[in-house]
């Protein structure tokens, strides 16, 4: 089997997932729901096993790389990393709770990539630019960062649909301010060992490309999110509405930059 | 009036300015990143000293009064939130580490503008002494550059794998150093890092100009002028093709003879290609090499070669950014191992900003 069927099968076994889940949710049915998440433990092992797979198959083609240079395979690590930081940070019920909404994301993005005409999954050798010993931790780190945000997004909808901003008491403000710090470690060493690969290859370590500049502006929307909460004193509901900016910034920072003329092409 | 100056003062280093300032400078970045911004003012200020452009337009976003205005706000907003917020406490001291990590960032990339920003390009073999910078005005560095190779190496599939200039750094003429240059692995000599940053094809040809008496040869690239023997008539060579029209390598010559001018192609294998296609020369005229009299001309060789695009670079503020952003890196893990300020069953009183501080987000807590 070629690591692109595996992890066009793992779109499957998410969107299964997402239904038991849904079901299990809407009829009370704690098992199916438990056994749901064992299904999304499963695709996320088979997930692993298809990127370590391309891994090898680059290696086998004599342009050996890590898995991360091409739209194609920045999507399937997006994917794996939001499902990652939802089963590394989170425990018992509110797993589940959250993974209604992560697997559908997460499925969405193995769909986009695996079925979609317009992306191209072959393996291709890296073009110089790419050519680096940072290209591995810079996407890494920059998509780490993203899942933890795409995760601490969610406890925002469960705050501001359960009221929970007015006391700001409830674990779940707490779950949405640690993923958003951690989110915004990650992101950080992202942006800085970008700088330092930018430095190397291009000669500086800020250009105003768009990608640099709307990696900014993320950062910038999730150090708002910070310091509104400290200004706040808790999760307030403009605290939750600004790290929705930050996700949709996320979103343009990922793609939308594309549309707009810079060095990140390849992104 | 010391009671004023104490609002002033509370005002400018409120959390709320700080928010403020970092949403109102995510503003002008999304319109820093939708519009084309002007590249000419981010030159290094060489020969004319710092400049601040006073521009209001959308085109140089980040060089204008509103965003050189806001970062410098948010410095001072910065500056004042750490200095009243200072107390011997770990997470404190902490903040203050973190916060002081983003202005050396800050004051590391103003430091940068002072610096060297520019461009070579350095056909093979040749040298140049001088950098063109971004604003189109050239620079010294004192020495030569002279490209010895460029290589282009390709994959299997076609795709480029490698580009390398080697490149010798000369004094007075002589080879100081020698370096070779590829993408991701830059060079430095005399505190100036060399950057490879683009290549462009040259080619060259070897052309025969003869009057019927005295024949003479010239090589040329494109641009290159030739001057014929009867006055005020020159050739001027606009294009050189390795392979036209699959007829072989080609030279486009324009004949200038006053104020018009005509343009004559010469291949190098025109004697075969009117051997294949008889006639050619009396529907083409252009393509006879003595259609212009008195002169012949002829083509001997057209020849390959690269000039690379070499990056002339030095930032004197980048050590000093490096280490703001190594330090707020440090400041914001050992953050993450620290109690948060507040959380379940923790909950304290909102930051005191000014008097009426917690009043003021009581009341605006009850509004949400």
């Amino acid at each position: 089997m070629t690591s692109g069927t595996m992890i066009g099968i793992v779109t499957f076994i998410y969107l299964g997932a997402f239904s038991c889940l849904l079901v299990g949710r809407l009829l009370d049915k704690k098992r199916l729901a438990n056994a749901a998440f064992l299904g999304a433990v499963g695709g996320f092992a088979l997930l692993t096993a298809g990127l370590v797979l391309r891994w090898r198959e680059s290696y086998a083609m004599g342009i050996g790389h890590v898995p991360l240079s091409n739209f194609y395979e920045s999507l399937v690590f997006f994917s794996w990393a939001t499902t990652l930081i939802t089963f590394a940070g989170i425990r018992g019920e509110t797993r589940n709770r959250v993974l209604t909404f992560i697997m559908p994301a997460a499925a969405l993005m193995l769909g986009y990539a695996s079925f979609s005409p317009g992306i191209d999954s072959s393996i291709q050798p890296l073009i110089p630019a790419l050519k680096s010993n940072w290209l591995a931790i810079h996407v890494i780190t920059c998509f780490l960062g993203y899942a933890s945000f795409i995760v601490a997004s969610v406890f925002g909808i469960f705050m501001l649909r359960n009221g929970h901003t007015l006391s700001g008491r409830h674990p779940w403000g707490e779950m949405f301010y640690r993923c958003v710090m951690i989110g915004f470690v990650f992101f950080t060493v992202g942006i800085l060992t970008g700088s330092v690969w930018a430095h190397v290859a291009w000669g500086r370590y800020w250009g105003w490309d768009p990608k640099e500049t709307w990696a900014l502006i993320t950062w910038l929307l999730y150090a708002a999110v910070l310091h509104e909460r400290v200004r706040s004193g808790r999760v307030t509901g403009r605290v939750i509405m600004l790290s929705f900016a930050g996700l949709l910034s996320v979103l343009f920072t990922y793609i939308g930059v594309n549309y707009l003329p810079g060095l990140h092409s390849y992104l | 009036m010391k009671k004023k100056g104490n609002t002033v003062l509370n005002a400018l280093g409120s959390l709320k300015l700080t928010v403020a300032l970092i949403l109102f400078i995510a503003v002008l970045c999304v319109v820093g990143s939708v519009f084309p911004q002007e590249s000419s003012v981010t030159s290094s200020g060489h020969g004319d000293g710092f400049r601040i452009p006073f521009l209001l337009g959308p085109y140089d976003v980040f060089h204008s009064v509103w965003f050189l205005g806001a970062g410098l706000l948010l410095c001072i907003n910065l500056a004042l939130c750490m200095m009243r917020r200072l107390k011997p406490k770990k997470r404190s001291l902490l903040m203050l580490l973190l916060h002081s990590g983003v202005l050396l960032v800050i004051i590391g990339y103003a430091i940068g503008f002072m610096g060297l920003d520019g461009y070579a390009e350095i056909p093979e073999g040749e040298s140049v002494s001088q950098v063109v910078l971004k604003d189109g005005s050239v620079y010294d560095p004192g020495f030569s550059i002279r490209c010895e190779r460029f290589a282009v190496d390709f994959y299997g599939n076609g795709m480029p794998r490698e580009y390398t200039s080697d490149l010798s750094f000369l004094i007075n003429g002589q080879v100081a150093d020698q370096a070779r240059v590829r993408v991701n692995h830059p060079a430095s000599f005399a505190g100036i890092s060399f950057y490879q940053e683009s290549f462009r094809d040259l080619l060259s040809a070897v052309l025969t100009v003869s009057d019927g008496k005295q024949p003479a040869t010239f090589t040329v690239s494109e641009g290159d002028i030739i001057p014929l023997p009867s006055a005020g008539t020159r050739a001027r060579v606009v294009k050189i093709w390795h392979d036209l029209m699959h007829a072989g390598p080609a030279v486009k010559l324009l004949i200038e003879e006053g104020h018009g001018g005509r343009f004559v192609y010469v291949f190098r294998d025109i004697d075969v290609i009117i051997s294949k296609m008889p006639g050619l020369l009396e529907a083409m005229p252009a393509f006879d090499p003595s259609g212009f009299h008195p002169y012949t001309f002829s083509c001997s060789e057209v020849k390959h070669s690269f000039a690379t695009g070499i990056g002339v670079k030095r930032d004197p503020g980048a050590p000093l950014a490096g280490i703001g952003g190594a330090i707020f890196f440090l400041g914001i893990l050992l953050a993450c191992f620290l109690p948060p300020s507040s959380g379940p069953g923790r909950e304290r009183a909102p930051v005191q900003e000014a008097a009426h501080g917690p009043v003021r987000a009581a009341a605006k807590s009850k509004e949400s």
